[in-house]
Parts: structure tokens; C-alpha cells; sequence
């Protein structure tokens, strides 16, 4: 109930440090810091525990 | 002229209501007199995101603070002012739901509107403790059909199970009337207390039966977050239910809805939603320096300071330009560098290349250019 939409997820990396993950969530482009307390990136956490989601790694 | 002399008014128990001191000062003892209203943006005057209709797809924030969740999706829209009826007295704005067709419910299906509060709002109504105390949730409502419906207060912070549904009549069709619903406290479960989940207020407009079968007006647990017999206005075709005058408060009296000042309301929702753009056509938001000759990095501070680090969107990326050394071009992608509560740090791929060190400047392509921080539950 009340998942998100999440179809695809990739990590922005700075100086190869990852420091953000770009998401479309339902339907929107985000940029979502990686902090616990942020719904979207406890949104995509919870999807990845489940296996229905997986995280690219930055280019 | 005739003159009444105490220093305390009690309730028919015997319990402390009103407090005068010997100097005259007046105190209320189980409400407070001012900052009641735990409800931000009831009277629904805040709307960043805009005033067009928002068309829950599945999820999504409308005007602030209240989120709309519709499933299979698109069953209702949402806004300010929908049907241009007038207010109640002593209001000039309300949230509005329409129905967008005649649906026949699936068990599964569920249409709701949340206001969602963060733990540490709720700490005063000492739940899970023997000094529970009971909440007064009161409101205007106006809907085209009449009967049966319900909201739910529910504990979401991790590991809650409790909720408390409770019904409300529509007398009358089309007409604006005040309800009151006190909820006794639960004394029995843990609630959140910190900057994440605490209590969720949720209407139902339209909930199938896997999740409407709640019993009326009692503390459970479960799922549930509509009553059985609860009218369903994603069932009817341009049914409208419109909402207004939203006070959540503690103690058993409906006190008169605390209005506040646009702009200490506006600063309440900037906690959880902030936005730049849409105010003049380039307009100039914020400078950082070239990173590398095609990347400048953003500094971003946020005020008032959000709930948590918020996410960054924007309307569209090539809506915002970068400009440097008298001259600008349009941009390619906005990612966050780093945020926190404090400040966001936005990294902006540009078409305008320069040296490496140097100055720039993001402004908007038009009034339509949309730059978002969300940190809402």
C-alpha cells in the first residue's frame, strides 16, 4: 500500500564519492539525497531490500 | 452590572477547566490559548505546487501538507477552490475533491486525503502512556452527497498498529457544515516522537472493502481506514466533497478554528516543501562557481530549515539557464551534490561552457521554470 513508483534508480557520484541517487518516481526525475529520514530514499531502500528494485552505479 | 469572584471553574467532574490568579490573569488548563491547532494549512490557503486540478495518478501532494493517494489511479482531482462555492464564514479557501467518474470499487481499491504529521507534533497528547489525552479533530465540510463517512487517525511510526476510525454525517447536499470528533487517547502503544512518522489524519473518499470494514468510532488494529457504509465519492460521477477549517487539537472541546497569517503558515509548509520560480520570467534564484567547464555547483540555503534533507526536481531541466560573463544557456540535468535540513547543493550541467573557478548564475527560462526541495512525509 502507498509504494512509490520507482522505475528507474542511479547513483550521482562527486569526486567518485556517491552523494545522491537519480530516480523517476512516479513519473517524476528526483534527485534524492541519501538520508533514511528522506521518504523517497527510504522508499527506494525498501524496494531494494525487496529485490524489486536495483541501484546503478554512477557513470 | 453584577460581579462573579473565583479563582477556578471545573467541569462537572471536578476537574480544573479555567484558572484565574489574584492579578486577574486567566489560564486554561487542559487547552492551550494559542498554537492549538496542530493542522498546518487547514484553512487551505497554502498551495506552492499551484492552483490547477492535481490528478492523483497514484500518489501525490496537493495543496500543502495534504497528500491524495487514489488507487487504480486518476478516480478523483484535487483543488483549491474547486467549483468556486463560497467558503464558510470566516474563510476564503477550501481543498477540493471531484470525482472524475462513476467507479465501481474493486475490494482492493482505496481513494484517501492524508494530512500527515511528524512525531514530535504529537508528543502532547502523551499516547502510549496512562496520561493519554483525547484529541478533538473539527472541520467544514460540503459534500454533493449525503451520509456516512469516516477518517481515520492511525499511528505510523514503525512497528504502530493503532488506529481510531470515526464517522461523520452529511446532512445536507451541497451545504456547509461543521463536525467535531473527539478521539480518546491511546494509552496503550508506542507513538513516534522525532522528525519521522507519528500520526496519520486520513479521509476516506472511496475505499473497497478489503481495507473499509473498520469498526466505527473504537481504538483496533490492522489496516483498515474506511467504515463499512461509508459513501464513496469516487462512485459517483462529479460527486464533490469539499473540506475547509481543518483543527486537530488536544483536550475533548472543539475550540474555534486558530486562524494564523498567511505568511507563519506559508513558513510552516516551507518545512516540508520549498520551491523558486514562477514569479517573473527570469528570475534569478541563486550563484555558485564552475566545478569543472561544463558543471556549477549550486549552494542552495534553506529557509526555514526543512524536516530532513529534501529531494530535488525541477519542472524541466532545459526550464532554467546558467549565465556567466554576460551571456546564458540553457541547462541539461540539476542533481544534488548534498543536502541536509540546512542547505542543498545542486550540481547544474550546462550547454555554457567556462573556465573552471568562475562565477554563475541560475535563473529561471520563463515563469513556468519550477526548482522543488521536498522533504515531506
Amino acid at each position: 500500500m502507498n509504494e512509490m513508483n520507482i522505475t528507474s534508480a542511479q547513483y550521482n557520484a562527486t569526486d567518485g564519492t556517491n552523494v545522491s541517487i537519480q530516480a523517476t518516481i512516479d513519473g517524476v526525475e528526483m534527485s534524492v539525497p541519501l538520508d533514511p529520514a528522506n521518504r523517497h530514499y527510504d522508499e527506494i531502500l525498501r524496494q531494494v531490500e525487496a529485490g524489486t528494485l536495483t541501484i546503478q552505479e554512477a557513470e | 452590572m453584577s460581579t462573579l469572584k473565583v479563582n477556578t471553574i471545573q467541569d462537572t467532574t471536578g476537574n480544573d477547566a479555567i484558572s484565574i490568579g489574584s492579578d486577574g490573569s486567566v489560564g486554561f488548563v487542559q487547552t492551550q490559548m494559542s498554537h492549538r491547532n496542530l493542522i498546518i494549512n487547514g484553512a487551505m490557503q497554502v498551495a506552492q505546487r499551484g492552483t490547477s486540478a492535481f490528478t492523483p495518478s497514484a500518489q501525490t501532494y496537493t495543496l500543502d501538507r495534504w497528500f491524495a493517494i487514489s488507487d487504480p489511479g486518476s478516480k478523483f482531482t484535487v483543488q483549491q477552490n474547486a467549483g468556486s462555492v463560497t467558503p464558510p464564514v470566516g474563510f476564503s479557501k477550501y481543498l477540493g475533491v471531484t470525482s472524475t467518474s462513476a467507479y465501481t470499487l474493486s475490494a482492493n481499491n482505496y481513494n484517501i486525503l492524508d494530512y500527515r504529521f511528524e512525531g514530535q507534533d504529537t508528543v502532547s497528547f502523551a499516547w502510549g502512556t496512562s496520561d493519554a489525552k483525547d484529541i478533538t479533530v473539527s472541520f467544514w465540510v460540503r459534500s454533493s452527497l449525503t451520509g456516512q463517512f469516516s477518517f481515520i487517525v492511525y499511528n505510523a511510526a514503525s512497528g504502530g498498529t493503532k488506529r481510531y476510525a470515526a464517522t461523520y454525517t452529511v446532512s445536507s447536499a451541497n451545504t456547509w457544515e461543521y463536525k467535531t470528533v473527539t478521539i480518546p487517547g491511546d494509552t496503550t502503544e508506542s507513538w513516534g516522537s522525532d522528525n519521522g512518522y507519528g500520526m496519520i489524519l486520513r479521509f476516506n473518499l472511496g475505499t473497497g472493502s478489503t481495507y473499509g470494514s473498520a469498526t466505527a468510532n473504537a481504538w483496533q488494529t490492522g489496516t483498515q481506514f474506511g467504515t463499512s457504509g461509508d459513501n464513496s465519492i469516487v462512485s459517483t460521477n462529479g460527486a464533490t466533497w469539499y473540506i475547509t477549517g481543518v483543527q486537530l487539537e488536544v483536550g475533548s472541546v472543539a475550540t474555534p478554528f486558530e486562524h494564523r497569517s498567511y505568511g507563519e503558515e506559508l513558513a510552516r509548509c516551507q518545512r516540508y516543501y520549498q520551491q523558486w520560480g514562477g514569479n517573473a520570467s527570469y528570475e534569478r534564484v541563486t550563484v555558485g562557481f564552475y566545478h569543472t567547464t561544463s558543471q556549477v555547483r549550486l549552494c542552495v540555503p534553506l529557509h526555514p530549515e526543512m524536516r530532513t534533507a529534501p529531494s530535488l526536481s525541477v519542472s524541466a531541466h532545459s526550464d532554467w539557464l546558467l549565465e556567466t560573463q554576460g551571456t546564458s544557456n540553457s541547462n541539461t540535468n540539476h542533481t544534488l551534490d548534498s543536502a541536509s535540513p540546512k542547505v542543498a547543493s545542486i550540481n547544474v550541467t550546462t550547454t555554457l561552457t567556462s573556465t573552471a573557478g568562475y562565477c554563475g548564475q541560475l535563473l529561471a527560462n520563463g515563469i513556468d521554470a519550477r526548482l522543488k526541495l521536498d522533504a515531506e512525509l
